[in-house]
């Protein structure tokens, strides 16, 4: 066993962790949009061929989850779950950007639903690709992502992938939402202990009391048990997914809970950027729900 | 001790029941527009009014139905049941902080003056406690009101002062006693509540947008804004008793039709998880209900003690916890169908809301110091010492 990562991913989450740095900044007349659009981020890791790390051996499923982690814990809303994880992961070609996911008997609305994009559609016991063209109106939504629901019968519309086995790709998928929610749960809980450690409140910093910091510490625990199982999940070929279901959900619950309170009223502006991840969390904790009522069966 | 209605009882619900069932508005509150909020919330408050269900517990001089807390609870679950609009409205804090505070603590001009505006629905208040500099430690406030014959000039800002557009007048905490803020031992000293005429000059309101889409709570700046000595309440100096008084009612009674809402948003919620055979959010709103249930029963405690006592701060920590718990369960109920925030029952829309709930009126957090202090009489939390190491 090699508990460290190999020379190539190493060297990934080096160049990443640079490019993410680069880009946490939000403009000030940004500050009041509903979500910040990452399309030009998006295309400029895509143009430097991040997007496939997954398709080579020596990165695999490890480094494309490595790439969700830089990417999420910037504040910009940019699909990378499904077109650097998911389709690489599964083979499939580049059709299109960006790449959502429905499922057969739910909602026709997503989050990076657009025209011009596609959709994987898990049918039950196949997936399907569905070619979104201009059949896409875009949604108001609370969430931090750019959401829009597919005008027809997106499962009819959609041509069957064959070869494609479901269950691979509903593993693909639970993994990729997990990281999205590592990655925004990583950078909430940094923004959360710089504000415990500048507001004062009784004369002291507020996050000099014990209540604070034990719980900030119990953050930190569910945030690395879920990046290590992750890891180990991209690792295998098969199973954890249940497990990483599990964790994950558990986990932004309490983060979403314990960043709101520790900001008081102020996480609540739009003026200050605890929102986007606020939002964020919230909508992966419910994509991440399912999986885990399922894997609870 | 006895729970089911007294004959009086009985009838006096039934009479609630049935002016309730020909008056409830018919269409919902808006959610986002604030002026069409004001106007629903005055004609609703207005049509009780008129019908004379205005304030049951409150004393008759002033408007009310001079009846027991007990005929109030009735009230209160009449309303539950018939669907009447939520009852965090704008005159939420008229109804719940202001008046009460005026009935405890203000003298008789200020309680013959305000309290039948606030019951006609004629004056809608806001409050203005916290500041930047002082949210859970609200006795660290800085805003400062200096004596200038018969008024008090106030300098300073408030903030998270909910409706502060829409109100007519404003439960206002200063400091009157420059200085006293820097000696724990009388920072608690020094502090005055006012009642604040919202259009006097010198007061400027700055909305703030928040992340329900809306812009309901503000910031308020005081340059040179002179208000009457007069509008007082309590001792010159005397506000943090007052101020006390004023946050007991929010965690107590206040929290009544809130248990109320939550109990029937459970059912609402299992006949929702029912219908779409959803078995694992089933499971875990059944525990909700119990803990539903239960708040129903502590409301009884928060009746028999009435007053400001600190077990308020057990209904309203427990109400507040529950409350986002359910509307996380209804999003998760919903799943990608929360990504539309119209969608079925307006809960994406609640849930952001909802996180508020552990915040104003003191947070989850100050809560529990207060059933650690005063319940159990513990000792504060020490400050850390400085320099050396322990």
């Amino acid at each position: 066993m090699d508990f460290d990562f190999n020379p190539d991913q190493a060297l990934l989450v080096e160049a990443l962790g640079k490019w993410s740095l680069a880009n946490r900044a939000i403009a000030a007349d940004d500050r009041l949009l509903p979500y910040l659009d990452g399309r030009a981020q998006a295309d400029e890791l895509r143009a430097q061929g991040y997007f496939e790390v997954a398709r080579t051996p020596q990165l695999g499923v490890l480094g494309a989850v490595l790439l969700i982690e830089a990417v999420g814990a910037t504040p910009f809303a940019i699909e990378v779950g499904a077109s650097g994880l998911i389709a690489p992961g599964l083979d499939l070609p580049d059709n299109g950007y960006p790449l959502a996911t429905l499922r057969r008997g739910g909602t026709a609305s997503a989050r990076f639903l657009q025209a011009g994009g596609a959709a994987l559609v898990d049918c039950g016991d196949h997936v399907r690709l569905l070619a979104c063209a201009d059949r896409v109106e875009s949604l108001r939504s609370p969430y931090a992502y750019p959401v829009g629901r597919y005008a027809g019968d997106f499962v009819a519309d959609a041509a069957v992938l064959d070869g494609v086995p479901v269950e691979r790709f509903r593993r693909l998928q639970t993994i990729a939402v997990a990281a999205e929610a590592l990655a925004a749960a990583e950078a909430v809980l940094a923004l959360t202990v710089e504000h415990v450690t500048a507001r004062v409140q009784f004369g002291r910093p507020i996050g000099s009391f014990q209540a604070v910091q034990h719980r900030l510490g119990e953050c930190s625990a569910v945030i690395q048990a879920l990046r290590w199982l992750l890891y180990r999940a991209a690792c295998e070929e098969e199973g954890h997914q249940d497990e990483v279901a599990v964790v994950a959900h558990d986990m932004t619950r309490r983060v979403i809970y314990e960043t709101t309170q520790f900001h008081g009223a102020l996480g609540l502006t739009l003026e200050y950027p605890l929102h986007l991840w606020t939002y964020r969390l919230r909508l992966l904790q419910t994509e991440l729900a399912r999986a885990a009522a399922e894997a609870a069966r | 001790m006895r729970i089911a209605d007294t004959p009086d009882e009985t009838l006096f619900r039934a009479e609630a029941r049935d002016w309730l069932e020909g008056n409830i508005p018919r269409q919902p509150r808006p959610p986002h527009d604030l002026d069409a909020q004001r106007d629903y919330d005055v004609a609703w408050r207005r049509r009780q009014f008129d019908g004379g269900w205005a304030h049951v517990a409150w004393p008759k001089q002033y408007g009310g139905l001079g009846l027991p807390l007990a005929q109030q609870l009735i009230w209160m679950e009449e309303c539950a049941r018939a669907g009447a609009p939520e009852h965090i409205d704008m005159f939420f804090v008229a109804l719940q902080h202001a008046g009460p505070t005026l009935i405890a603590c203000a003298n008789d001009a200020q309680r013959a003056f305000h309290l039948p505006k606030i019951l006609s629905a004629e004056a809608i208040w806001c409050q203005g406690f916290s500041e930047p500099g002082a949210g859970s430690d609200l006795a660290a406030l800085r805003t400062r009101g200096e004596i200038d014959g018969d008024h008090l000039v106030v300098n300073g800002q408030k903030i998270w002062t909910s409706f502060g557009r829409y109100a007519r007048f404003q439960e206002l905490l200063v400091r009157t006693e420059p200085g006293s803020t820097r000696q724990s031992s009388t920072r608690h000293g020094g502090i005055s509540f006012l009642i604040c005429d919202m259009d006097l000059p010198g007061i400027d309101i700055r909305p703030i947008r928040n992340l329900t889409g809306g812009d309901d709570f503000c910031e308020v700046f005081y340059d040179n804004v002179r208000i009457p000595l007069a509008n007082v309440v309590g001792e010159l100096g005397g506000g943090w008793q007052v101020a006390m008084s004023t946050l007991g009612f929010e965690r107590g009674a206040a929290s009544i039709p809130g248990v109320l809402e939550i109990n029937a948003a459970v059912e609402e919620l299992i006949e929702a998880a029912r219908a779409r055979r959803d078995d694992d959010v089933l499971a875990r709103l059944a525990d909700a209900r119990a803990d539903a249930i239960a708040l129903k029963a502590m409301v009884h405690l928060v009746i028999a003690r009435n007053r400001g006592s600190a077990e308020g701060s057990m209904v309203r920590l427990r109400l507040s916890e529950l409350a986002q718990r359910v509307s996380g369960m209804a999003m998760e109920l919903l799943g990608p169908e929360a990504l539309d925030r119209a969608a079925h029952g307006g809960w994406p829309r609640r849930y952001l809301v909802d996180l508020k709930h552990t915040i104003a009126g003191g947070t989850s957090e100050i809560q529990r110091n207060i059933l650690g202090e005063r319940v159990f009489g513990l000792p504060r939390e020490g400050k850390p010492r400085e320099g050396k190491r322990a």
